[in-house]
């Protein structure tokens, strides 16, 4: 406990003010993050799938602190007032909780909503077969539980993974990360302490097999070769990422097999059949 | 938003663009021409209205003293809306328009933070700085926007003159120090190099075509809008529309949009030197 | 504050003689995409005007079977105006305007000769000195001529006030803010009409007739600035022959190249 900073000639004690924790000079040293990972290191990822028992497909996607929800309505009868469209059309619909991030108001936080829904609509839409569903709308629903970096990244994957779960008809399962670009080093998948000091930031939603980029934003400023270097840094991170969430819809079908063919030996029982696969890098 | 044209049109212009044949005659990596009319509105401190192509819009520029926001004390600060005139069509009329204005204003509004120099729009410390408003008005959508936008904005930035203030401290620590507006006809000019243009690439079948119009936007799978700045450094990127991008073809566009922005730059500021110096000679 | 001397030595504080109008400029056709399109400025007022259709009836309730329906808007751009200020589309001054340029070109526009179809009319003021919704409507009747809409007439719009005993014409926005009555008039030269008529403010009966006469012979200048435009863009249309797309003139554009 520090003492708080008595003004001299006067007895009535200062009062201390709740500051932030500083933020370390340093996040990076001899090639390790303050977290203890790599330049090119995912965070801890642990995905699952079918965590909403009401929804057609949902998912869950944790990378450290950063927790996100995602469900998949759908396919229903499209609205009367969007008039006939011979394809399908994706209601994407993001949220944070009210303890997802520290800082920002209610209106700060209803942007960043209307802002992120539109982000991970355009990452999804190419991935999806919308000419097989003419005049139907596919809901997706995203929550973000906490904000620790990255959400908008975490938020696609989730997404994806949930329409993957829906059995929705896909081209390719939608990976996306971010990179930061901290004093000149490039960070795969910056924690929101590295965000909050990058000079320059990218989101890259990619379908890996396909090779094609879905989604692709970029903010602060990046000298003309770093973008490239951070653009395929972060399509690495993608294909990565990729065989992860594969990997854990196979594991969870297998496990839904298992229990099916158990059911129909016993003859019932049973409860739900965790299929979660952690991917650790 | 999107000009209504018919899936042969469409098939036509991507056909002419596998060929690398585009329907106004330009080859793939062409901008069209600007053109460039400074201080078309007499009551802004700074005003331009840019013609590219079909594409209208015009740019104002006002600036004002506030008291800053708590949380940067030091900073001035600037803010951009985008004015989807229901002249340009009838898409636009009521609120028509006005989710497209948001996304562009946001876009302009985050290019600029990134790139002016906020620290110099700080007229006292803590107490007094200046806000810089910049309005857009869509008056024709002639395809590219966002990009006429941006250098239109450029231009009214590079023309407005900060009026000349002065501080007047009080005598006792507690009075409020006052604040001058000195004439109008001098004043600092605002350092505008860093900021960027924006240039859009729009990808139609396997190729990628820069500054897309109005007939070629509806064709493309996808566009993405760079923030190029001098020397071609990237600010932000955003991409529109319902496409995925081919990786070789993502690089292929980065490197069409680093090549065209500086370009783009040079153009500018040769006309707005030119300009200066015309009016500058007019005054003597 | 003192009186402010709005006239004096037979000037007004821009330097014009009280009967004076404002420099006046037209230009037809300054849009693309628009079937007619306008640019109407008077001294430091400018408004753009452009006309779409006829065309469908948007709204089936509003169809009319013997006639056409007119549709205006009205907006200001946020630079328009000495303090910034950003105002919608639908806030009660722009309802009100819409309404009286709607009831104005209506009366000269022959809707009876486009049963079932709908004519959109949009303006937009870019920079606003005083006499705004008298530019609207010269503006929007430019922009109806170039659409090509049949009219009974043209329609010119003048403004005249009265201050300090004195009729002035054309107020700019200073002596609009002095608070002096203030009389607009819609005029059809032709057909000899007054088609629109507004005042607020109080104003003797003298006075007032004194004032719509001044009015009225401001509308016939600007009918002859007006009908002085439409006569160079209809030549230049007709030299150009068939291929005159909506190029317009683009005067005082400084191409970069």
């Amino acid at each position: 406990m520090a003492a708080a900073p008595a003004t001299a000639g006067s007895s009535k004690p200062a009062s201390v003010p709740l500051q932030p924790l500083p933020r370390p000079a340093t996040l990076v040293a001899d090639g390790t993050r303050l977290d203890g990972r790599g330049l090119e290191e995912f965070r801890t990822v642990f995905l699952d799938t079918r965590v909403i028992s009401r929804a057609a497909g949902s998912a869950y996607a944790e990378f450290n602190s950063t927790k996100v929800m995602a469900a998949v309505y759908g396919p229903r009868q499209g609205e009367r007032r969007f008039g006939f469209s011979d394809t399908g059309r994706l209601n994407v619909e993001a949220c944070f909780t009210s303890f997802a991030r520290r800082e920002g108001g209610r209106q700060a936080q209803r942007a960043a909503e209307k802002e992120l829904a539109s982000c991970l609509a355009a990452a999804l839409e190419p991935s999806v077969d919308l000419g097989k569903l003419p005049k139907s709308v596919l809901d997706v629903y995203v929550m973000v539980l906490e904000a620790g970096g990255s959400e908008a990244a975490v938020a696609a994957t989730a997404a994806s993974l949930a329409l993957a779960d829906a059995g929705v008809e896909l081209f390719d399962l939608v990976a996306a990360c971010s990179v930061s670009d901290v004093s000149g080093q490039l960070l795969l998948d910056p924690s929101a302490a590295e965000a909050a000091q990058q000079r320059g930031g990218l989101l890259l939603a990619a379908m890996p097999s396909l090779g094609e980029v879905t989604q692709l934003q970029m903010s602060g400023d990046w000298a003309p070769g770093a973008a490239r270097d951070a653009l395929e840094l972060a399509l690495g991170g993608c294909a990565q990422l990729r065989a992860g969430m594969r990997d854990t819809l196979l594991a969870a079908e297998a496990a839904r097999q298992q229990q099916r063919r158990r059911d129909g030996g016993d003859g019932g029982g049973g409860g739900g059949g965790g299929g979660a696969a952690a991917m650790q890098e | 938003m999107q000009a209504d044209i018919s899936d042969a049109e469409k098939l036509y212009i991507a056909q002419g663009v596998a060929q690398g044949v585009r329907n106004d005659g330009r080859g793939c990596h062409d901008a069209r021409p600007l053109e460039l009319e400074l201080g078309v509105v007499a009551q802004a401190n700074g005003s331009a209205r840019l013609h590219v192509g079909a594409t209208d819009v015009m740019v104002g520029v006002k600036v004002s003293l506030v008291s800053p926001d708590a949380a940067e004390p030091a900073k001035g600060q600037v803010f951009a809306t985008v004015e989807c005139s229901s002249c340009a069509s009838p898409e636009f009329k009521g609120r028509g328009g006005e989710d497209w204005g948001i996304d562009m204003a946001a876009a302009l509004q985050s290019a600029l933070q990134s790139s002016l120099d906020l620290g110099s729009l700080v007229v006292l410390a803590g107490k007094t700085v200046w806000a810089v408003h910049l309005d857009c008005l869509v008056l024709n959508d002639g395809g590219g926007v966002l990009g006429a936008l941006s250098v239109a904005a450029r231009a009214a930035l590079a023309v407005t003159r900060l009026p000349k203030v002065e501080v007047t401290m009080g005598e006792g620590d507690d009075d409020e120090p006052e604040i001058e507006l000195g004439d109008d006809s001098e004043g600092t000019p605002m350092g505008v190099t860093r900021v960027p243009v924006i240039v859009s690439v729009a990808q139609i079948g396997s190729r990628c075509v820069v500054d897309p119009s109005a007939e070629e936007e509806p064709c493309a799978s996808a566009v993405l809008h760079f923030a190029v700045g001098p020397g071609g450094r990237l600010g932000a990127a955003t991409k529109t529309g319902a496409g995925g991008i081919p990786q070789p073809a993502l690089l292929e566009m980065l490197e069409a949009a680093q090549q065209l922005g500086p370009k783009v730059l040079r153009e500018l500021d040769g006309f707005l030197a030119a300009s200066a110096a015309a009016a500058s000679a007019r005054a003597a | 504050m003192g009186r402010r001397e709005y006239v004096s030595d037979g000037l007004r504080l821009d330097g014009r003689r009280p009967k004076e109008l404002r420099n006046m400029r037209a230009q037809i056709g300054v849009l693309q995409s628009a079937d007619g399109s306008a640019m109407f400025q008077m001294g430091n007022t400018q408004v753009l005007a452009s006309v779409f259709g006829p065309r469908e009836v948007e709204q089936r309730s509003q169809l009319q079977h013997d006639r056409a329906i007119v549709k205006c808007e009205y907006a200001m751009a946020a630079f328009s105006t000495g303090e910034r200020r950003r105002r919608g589309k639908t806030d009660r001054r722009s309802t009100e305007l819409s309404l009286v340029i709607r009831n104005t070109l209506e009366q000269t526009i022959q809707l009876e000769e486009y049963a079932r179809s709908q004519i959109d009319v949009y303006v937009q003021v870019l920079q606003a000195d005083g006499g705004t919704r008298c530019a609207c409507i010269n503006a929007a009747m430019l922009a109806l001529a170039d659409a090509g809409i049949k009219l009974r007439d043209v329609i010119a719009s003048c403004a005249a006030g009265y201050l300090q005993g004195t009729p002035l014409l054309d107020l700019n926005h200073e002596e609009d803010r002095a608070g002096g009555p203030d009389i607009s008039v819609a005029y059809q030269p032709g057909l000899g009409k007054i088609v629109a008529l507004q005042m607020d403010g109080r104003l003797p009966t003298e006075a007032f007739d004194e004032c719509v006469q001044l009015a009225i012979e401001g509308c016939k200048a600007m009918a002859g600035v007006m009908r002085k435009e439409l006569l160079r863009h209809t030549r230049a249309l007709m030299a150009a022959g068939e291929d005159a797309g909506g190029g317009g003139g683009g005067g005082g554009g400084a191409a970069l190249r």
